[in-house]
């Protein structure tokens, strides 16, 4: 199957959004809450393409709209660059100086709106954090109310039970705001503190203990390099014999 | 002569007492002779609900508003003589009328999905089907589901929850979609501000409701039903489930429905008072218990939607059609309507009209019809001003364009929609940006939050609007709104997102000047924004009988029986009570 992004025809999967067969080609389309292997969540819509079919464009998000043999995709009409002019300014208004909406603002030359007011957070609600802990197997955080009041938190912004202190969420997410304090003593993340898993051969961390442990269970702590070194040491030990 | 005396126990009425009346009712009747002791039934909604509670007396088809248990004894006495003539109502000639088809809310009506709502008692399934209930389920039992579908394709019937989608189409196409389990859904989370005419249809009829999911579970395929409805509507919810219960009883619903061979059963979902779950993804996520927010929608429902399986949603009113087509035939019920929009549609008509309710009409009437004959136009000697159609998410029409007829798709082409079919009635002491404020407001606190140009959109939107109502608005910020009201339309992930900017686009499009005079003269014609007007005493009108300072809240108003009073506009609050209190009009606002 071919399809046309602004011109260059590139191949694409029958299963394909626009933006999964772009990114294989390394074409860029704008986007912040997507990633490959969790579930989409449609949400940030700074992805919005028009699509032609039978000479009529309209505005899609990429990121949720399939493939077809042929298709013919714009990526900066003039509609195109008002709504991602806007939606700029909005995500600006949410998350002021985020470096991730500054680098999208410069690539597109949008400037801040006055006239919106400025949030004090930089959470743009994309949810990924939310789908990336869901994946791995914890769900201890999930977006809480509604309407202008939403946010991510864990069941009653209390410590959640099932977090295991891997600060996934974080690295997944999109403006790099959530927080996550690490010290000698241990990881703080989620009000959570966590003592972390320690090498019984060189000391060096491993991760968090409840991590570790979901991970391997029983077994006992030994850092990636000192299992490496063991392996070598054990076929040293057999070729020397 | 035995009578039946129905007393309308809708949630209006009941709220206005009708409990008391039914009691009364019972216990003054229960010391009458046999022959002539009439027979006390609970009904559901009439409709005229600020009349209520509403009383009929059958066979002689007299209708008393306003009944309170002290005109129980009168009522009692009246039959088979003269009516109460104190408790009947005046129509606009000043004439008492009996009965309601005199009534000019009455008179044009035409009950199609409120057939048996006022008159069936809704928790007695023999009542139902003595008004020829479930004869359409069997009539579509003995049908090939493709024929139960070409009847409803046939009616020309479009969804009643707002979206309008041909009912038959949605049917036919899950119908086709190969699937061991297929679901069949009713939503019940009618949740517009002023609508009501799901949950009347639930409190008067659920048996309609019910049986026309079960033709519809036929129709399609499907085995299991679930009703959404929302957890404020109590009544409706009792209602819905004794019906439920009832049904199962007599076969109507469980294995082998009325020994067919077709097995559905069904159960309800209470919604958790979230407007965006009357949105169809919503509703789907919150049954499978998550977080009540719309997905994307390039993979249709009827292919994967409840639980990823084939599913048909359809709303209260649509459902109650269903039974009546059935048993009268699609080609009888296209008849009523116009060329796109077939039958007829239930309005909750509310606002500044002197005439509110519940009422039913074929579809194709027009704006004025519905607001001045039936509504009796507005109270007072208030001007008329536009109509707001749709809910939240519809918009405005102005007095120009009252000669419209009402369907779907005259009032999409003119900037509204028919949504749940909500009308609210404006007179001239609306604000229309205060009014665009209101349903954006409401829509900021009622969007799931999880696409940006709902959630964001939205409060940009309400906070230049809350500027323009201060006082403190551009003329640049009219071009803001419209850019916001662009990005929401195309870009937001629900229909919700999609529609929010109604209100503010058509109030932009139709009553620009009243913008524009907010903005460039700080000041609001209808006098609604508080920020924009002054309460004044004008002194010559003073009479200093010193109402207005007795009634002040805040105790601003001096002044005496020599000198006129006057307002202190620091500790002013604004709240209108001096003008609407003084028997002068000597207060006025600007």
């Amino acid at each position: 199957m071919r399809i046309q992004i602004d011109g260059i025809e590139i191949p694409a999967m029958p299963e394909d959004t626009i933006l999964q067969a772009a990114r294989r080609e390394d074409i860029f389309i704008p986007s912040l809450c997507y990633s490959d292997p969790t579930e989409p969540t449609h949400s940030c819509r700074i992805c919005m393409v028009e699509v032609v079919e039978g000479g009529i464009g309209r505005l899609v998000a990429s990121c949720a709209y399939k493939v077809k043999d042929g298709m013919e995709i714009l990526t900066d009409t003039k509609r195109v660059a008002q709504i991602r002019r806007t939606m700029l300014q909005l995500m600006y208004a949410e998350a002021p100086e985020n470096p991730a909406i500054l680098t999208l603002m410069e690539r597109y030359q949008v400037a801040s709106e006055p006239q919106f007011s400025n949030k004090d957070g930089q959470c743009i609600l994309c949810g990924l954090c939310v789908q990336t802990c869901k994946k791995l197997g914890s769900a201890a955080i999930s977006t809480v109310s509604r309407g202008t009041t939403k946010e991510v938190n864990t069941p009653y912004g209390n410590p959640a039970m099932s977090c295991i202190g891997c600060a996934s969420c974080a690295n997944a997410c999109p403006t790099k705001c959530i927080e996550v304090s690490d010290s000698e003593e241990g990881r703080t993340i989620w009000n959570k503190k966590f003592d972390w898993a320690r090498c019984e051969k060189c000391g060096a961390i491993v991760g968090t203990t409840k991590h570790y442990a979901l991970a391997n269970g029983m077994e006992p702590i030994i850092c990636p390099d000192c299992r490496q070194r063991g392996i070598t040491d054990l076929f040293a030990a057999t070729l020397g014999e | 002569m035995s009578r039946e005396i129905l007393v309308c126990c809708g949630t209006g009425c009941l709220a206005n007492g009708s409990q008391a009346v039914v009691d009364e009712f019972r216990s003054v009747g229960a010391d009458m002779d046999v022959e002539i002791k009439p027979y006390i039934k609970k009904v559901g909604c009439n409709g005229f609900c600020e009349n209520g509670p509403i009383v009929t007396i059958l066979p002689d088809h007299i209708t008393y508003y306003k009944v309170r248990p002290k005109d129980v004894g009168d009522i009692l006495q009246s039959l088979g003589g003269e009516p109460v003539e104190r408790l009947l109502y005046e129509d606009d000639n000043g004439k008492r009328v009996h009965s309601r088809e005199e009534n000019p809310f009455y008179a044009t009506q035409l009950k199609i999905a409120l057939r048996n709502t006022g008159i069936v008692d809704p928790a007695n399934i023999e009542e139902y089907l003595q008004t020829g209930g479930y004869l359409g389920l069997k009539k579509a039992l003995s049908m090939t589901q493709s024929d139960v579908i070409a009847e409803i394709e046939t009616s020309g019937l479009r969804g009643r929850g707002g979206g309008g989608f041909p009912t038959g189409k949605k049917w036919r196409s899950c119908f086709q979609v190969e699937s061991d389990v297929k679901y069949m859904l009713c939503n019940g989370d009618e949740g517009d501000p002023g609508a009501f005419m799901d949950r009347s249809i639930m409190e008067g009829d659920p048996h309609s409701v019910l049986e026309g999911l079960i033709i519809g579970a036929y129709a399609i395929g499907a085995h299991i039903g679930f009703l959404y409805i929302r957890d404020e509507y109590g009544l409706a919810l009792t209602h819905v489930q004794a019906a439920i219960d009832d049904a199962r009883e007599r076969g109507y619903l469980g294995r082998n429905i009325l020994g067919s061979g077709f097995d559905f059963d069904c159960e309800i979902v209470r919604g958790g008072g979230a407007f965006v779950c009357g949105e169809s993804s919503a509703l789907m996520a919150s049954i499978e218990g998550k977080v009540g927010e719309p997905r994307v929608k390039y993979i249709r429902s009827v292919e994967k939607g409840l639980f990823d399986k084939p599913t048909v949603l359809n709303n209260v009113e649509t459902l109650a059609n269903v039974p009546y087509i059935l048993t009268h035939g699609g080609a009888e019920y296209a008849k009523l309507g116009t060329e796109g929009s077939k039958g007829t549609k239930v309005f909750s008509l509310v606002g500044k009209v002197n005439r509110t309710g519940l009422v039913e009409v074929p579809m194709g009437v027009t704006l004025r019809e519905l607001v001045f004959e039936i509504g009796g136009g507005i109270p007072g000697n208030g001007r008329f001003k536009a109509v707001q159609t749709g809910g939240p998410s519809g918009g405005c029409i102005p007095e120009s364009l009252m000669d419209i007829p009402i369907d779907f798709d005259t009032l999409k082409e003119k900037g509204s929609m028919m949504g749940s079919g909500g009308i609210i009635v404006m007179d001239e002491t609306t604000c229309m940006v205060d009014l665009a404020r209101y349903y954006v407001k409401f829509l900021a606190g009622e969007s799931c939050g999880k696409c940006t140009p709902c959630r964001e959109g939205l409060r940009c939107m309400l906070e230049i609007l809350n500027r323009i109502c201060d006082g403190k608005g551009e003329m640049a910020d009219l071009d803001l709104l419209e850019t916001l009201s662009y990005t929401a339309t195309q870009a937001s992930l629900c229909e919700l997102g999609k529609t929010a900017a109604n209100p503010v686009m058509s109030t932009i499009t139709y009553f620009r000047d009243e913008y524009e005079e907010h903005i460039k003269n700080k000041r609001c014609p209808a006098g609604a924004c508080t920020a924009l007007i002054e309460f004044t005493v004008i002194p010559e009108k003073c009479k200093k009988c010193g109402i207005c300072a007795k009634n002040c809240p805040v105790d601003c108003i001096s002044g005496d029986k020599n000198i006129p009073y006057v307002i202190d506009q620091q500790e002013c609050i604004k709240c209108g009570n001096c003008k609407a209190k003084c028997p002068f009009d000597a207060i006025v606002s600007e």
